[in-house]
């Protein structure tokens, strides 16, 4: 090309790039805030150049492309933490409403009523015939009772409110799935003609981060820029096509010697399980399947001990029935739910009801006085190992209190671990999201400097066109 | 490294959040004054808080026996100081019917029976509406009037109430009728002693006693002849006996030369005859019984060698009073055997008194011991659940100046930016 024609197409060029740049600026800047937003930046190539008689000149600048800056590995990386996070966060949210449930320590808990209602029995051994303290002990027994239907009721109903949240997360993955899927598809086709996909990409990222807390995903692109996602192996978004999963109930399963019903996840279309081990919808399967019937099997455990050991010693004794009567349980039922005053005469020909009378504090028939079996009964809450009446060791061979204790202490440990884990992986996450946000974070003063780089070069660029236009006018009072 | 205005503020809101959780944290600390808010805090710790919390439950358990039966074992032994006092005036009443007429001999018995009102009703004791002498059977009184001749019957057992004072640690906090008021006796001889035996010959004769768990006790009684018409006797158990212990029954019998009649006992130390436990019942209080020898005579035996047969009866305190009155109002003095039965049973009594006293004395010192553990387990308690007031006030203070310094740096540095400074 050559010639002062020339030269002024290649200042057009760069007032056009240069405006170019100022547009990008802007949009960076006016995307500072927005989520998952990448900074993206004008890429200037040199146009081709022109031969002339002195050799190639330059013919100016275009813009070649919109670059997104953005850090794939650390997405990644972003993303297989955000799973550990927020299986953790759930798993402290969980397991903390357990440990309140239990409400330890403190005085109006189950270690408070199970040293109650022994204390009791140790007061019945000094007033064996009263009244009173009979009365005492019935009503100590009753909260004893009382207390065990309120933890297994309210961790119970904890277990069952778990089931609609699965529900809830697992939908929220099938949606996400499908935008992400939808998503490929465009990205795919815009790539294919040509254009700026970043604003794209910025929002499937984002959509592919927010899975990533519900479930533990696995993220890979194909050749054409789709990404492909699978959880534990099972892949549920392609380039256009996502598999929907849900939620159905397993096969019962035994957890500290009661069965519980299962939740398992699986695929829409072929029923598969698919393993779902991270995310908030782990967390919530662990959760269901595991953790709360490991707390609701131990108290069913610690209940049948208390039911049988307390029983076969009371039943052992006489009451204060005329004649004194033996044989009579205080406790019925066999777990945490079913646990209640039973102190009924099953001698007896008319219908018979509970009554203090039928308490049993004496090895002897003949000697009211006598308190032997409120002694021993005084002593079970420590006592070990217990055997049930087929004479197979119970708890583990643990006390009641130690064995009781052990449950507290598992739990508690368990929501310490998970906020240890919580504070951790928060860590990680804010590290690798700064990270990010050094590489793909809007500054507003690079922004601002490169507005004012972009705008002086525009004024220069300018200031060529005016030199042209001199050059033309000069050549024009020539003619 | 790139640091854009994104992430200070990131950094500077997730610094606030976490000073805002430490500060929320000491104050819930502050305000409820524990140090540990919940077993998750420190799993370990709230491990040991849950064991101290139930041994000090415990431990109040046991407190609060202890001072239950320091009572009743106080009402215990002044009920059987004033029963032993009761047989002081009655040996010196008893003292003063010697060669005594018919009216003062009624007026005697009338002293024995109001002694005899008197004994049985403080038996009858009751603390807290339990019967203390009936043993395990605390519903009813041990001591009823029964029968035509009147006779007292003990309706109590001799089983021992015990209370928990500590782990593993029991003590009795009771003392029978049938210990105190039930476990005296005599052993009446009978027979002939052979006046024509030389000295140091012997003779033995056995004996059964059956203690109030109804087992019989085989004891031997040995005769020796000492010098003419005397001759020492003394209790022993068969050899190779182990279900009982035995002490004292030793006395010296004087025969009249001429009649063969007693004419002087003189007693040694009573037989005290202590059963042994058997399998898991307790031991049956021990026996006492005195020797009376008025039906034995020295003389020719049929046969020609020395026979003689001895029978054990339990004679009650209760008993004894009603045999006195009823012999003092038919106008019968005394004897010293009766003086002598009076006071073994005063003995007896101040020796239930005196282990009333060592029970008691037992459960002081349990109750000591519980009160230190109390105190240790609430140092202990203190130490792993109170909060440190001091160290939170300060810790809080601190926490409340770091959050005001990011605040105000925060408000001075995150507005700006290169726009502040361009025009």
């Amino acid at each position: 090309m050559g010639g002062i024609s020339g030269l002024l197409e290649t200042a057009r060029r760069a007032l056009l790039a240069q405006q170019f740049g100022i547009s990008v600026t802007g949009h960076n800047i006016a995307n500072a805030n927005t989520t998952g937003y990448s900074r993206q930046r004008a890429d200037f190539v040199t146009t081709p150049a022109a031969s002339t008689a002195y050799g190639l000149l330059g013919t100016g600048v275009t813009v070649a492309s919109v670059s997104r800056l953005r850090n794939v590995f650390v997405d990644q990386q972003i993303r297989t933490s955000n799973s550990s996070l927020s299986a953790a966060t759930s798993d402290y949210n969980i397991l903390g409403q357990v440990e309140a449930t239990f409400n330890e320590p403190s005085d109006a808990s189950m270690s408070g009523v199970l040293s109650g209602f022994f204390s009791a029995w140790q007061d019945l051994s000094t007033n064996p015939d009263d009244s009173v303290t009979r009365n005492a002990l019935l009503l100590k027994g009753t909260a004893l009772a009382d207390t065990f239907h309120r933890l297994y009721s309210d961790t119970n109903t904890l277990r069952s409110s778990l089931r609609d949240e699965l529900s809830t997360k697992i939908d929220s993955i099938n949606t996400l799935a499908g935008q992400i899927s939808d998503l490929n598809v465009d990205i795919v086709a815009t790539t294919a003609s040509g254009l700026n996909t970043a604003d794209m990409k910025d929002l499937r990222d984002t959509k592919i981060e927010e899975l990533s807390n519900l479930a533990n995903i696995t993220v890979s692109e194909d050749e054409k820029g789709a990404s492909l996602i699978s959880v534990g192996g099972t892949m549920i978004v392609g380039n256009g096509t996502h598999l929907g999963l849900k939620v159905v109930a397993g096969a019962a399963a035994t957890v500290s010697g009661t069965s519980f019903d299962q939740l398992r996840v699986v695929s829409d279309i072929g029923g598969s399980d698919v393993n779902m081990t991270g995310g908030e919808a782990g967390s919530i399967v662990k959760s269901f399947n595991t953790t709360i019937p490991d707390t609701l099997g131990r108290l069913n455990q610690l209940a049948n001990a208390v039911i049988t050991e307390v029983n076969a010693q009371q039943s052992a004794g006489y009451g204060r029935q005329s004649p004194p009567q033996s044989g009579i349980n205080f406790f019925m039922g066999t777990d945490a739910s079913s646990i209640a005053i039973d102190l009924t005469n099953p001698s007896a020909v008319l219908g018979s009801s509970p009554s203090i009378d039928n308490i049993a504090a004496s090895a002897s028939a003949t000697a009211t006085g006598d308190n032997t079996i409120a002694l021993s009964i005084a002593g079970v809450l420590n006592k070990r190992p217990l055997a049930s009446s087929s004479g197979a060791t119970l708890l583990g061979g643990l006390s009641i209190s130690e064995y009781y204790n052990q449950t507290v202490t598992s739990i508690g440990s368990a929501v310490n671990r998970a906020d240890t884990a919580v504070q951790s992986q928060e860590l990680v996450v804010s590290q690798l999201t700064e990270q990010q946000d050094g590489i793909a974070g809007v500054s507003l003063d690079e922004e601002m400097t490169n507005m004012i780089k972009f705008q002086r070069a525009y004024e220069a660029a300018a200031k060529v066109i005016s030199a042209v236009d001199e050059m033309y006018t000069t050549l024009i009072q020539m003619v | 490294m790139r640091i854009t205005s994104n992430t200070i503020v990131a950094d500077f809101l997730s610094s606030l959040s976490k000073s805002r959780d430490r500060i929320n944290r000491l104050n819930k600390q502050l305000s409820s004054g524990n140090e540990l808010l919940r077993v998750s805090d420190d799993p370990a710790t709230a491990n040991t808080l849950l064991r101290v919390k139930a041994d000090l439950s415990r431990v109040a358990s046991y407190q609060s026996n202890v001072v239950n039966g320091t009572s009743v074992l106080k009402l215990t032994a002044n009920s059987l100081g004033e029963i032993s006092d009761t047989l002081q005036n009655v040996k010196d009443a008893l003292a003063g019917a010697s060669n005594a007429d018919t009216a003062m001999l009624t007026q005697v018995s009338d002293q024995m029976d109001s002694y005899l009102a008197l004994a049985m009703d403080v038996a009858n004791t009751q603390y807290d509406s339990k019967y203390v002498f009936g043993g395990t059977a605390t519903s009813s009184a041990p001591y009823v009037r029964t029968g035509m001749p009147q006779q007292v019957t003990y309706q109590g057992n001799a089983e021992s109430i015990k209370y928990q004072v500590g782990d593993g640690i029991t003590s009795v906090v009771n003392i029978t009728g049938a210990a105190a008021f039930n476990s005296t006796g005599k052993i009446d001889l009978t027979g002939v002693l052979d006046n024509s035996a030389a000295v140091n010959t012997s003779v033995t004769t056995s004996v059964s006693m059956t203690d109030a768990n109804g087992a019989s006790h085989a004891v031997e009684l040995k005769f020796q002849k000492t010098d003419a018409n005397t001759w020492a006797m003394s209790a022993a158990l068969p050899s190779g006996a182990t279900d009982a212990t035995l002490s004292g029954g030793t006395a010296t019998l004087t025969f009249d030369s001429s009649t063969g009649a007693l004419s002087q006992i003189v007693r040694g130390a009573p037989l005290v005859l202590t059963p042994a436990a058997t399998g898991s019942r307790a031991a049956a209080p021990a026996m006492t019984a005195m020797i009376s020898a008025d039906s034995l005579t020295e003389g020719i035996p049929s046969g020609g060698s020395s026979s003689v047969t001895g029978t054990h009866t339990a004679v009650s305190v209760f008993n004894k009073l009603i045999e006195l009155r009823d012999k003092l109002k038919a106008g019968v003095e005394p004897t010293a055997d009766d003086i002598a039965m009076v006071s073994m049973m005063q003995d007896v009594v101040q020796r239930e008194e005196a282990r009333a006293g060592s029970l008691s004395g037992n459960l002081s010192s349990a109750g000591s011991y519980l009160t230190a553990q109390n105190t240790r387990l609430l140092d202990l308690q203190s130490a792993k659940q109170d909060a440190d007031l001091t160290e939170i006030g300060l810790r809080l203070k601190l926490e409340q100046t770091t959050l005001d310094a990011a605040l105000s740096a925060a408000a001075n540095i995150i507005p700006k930016s290169l726009l502040d400074y361009l025009t």
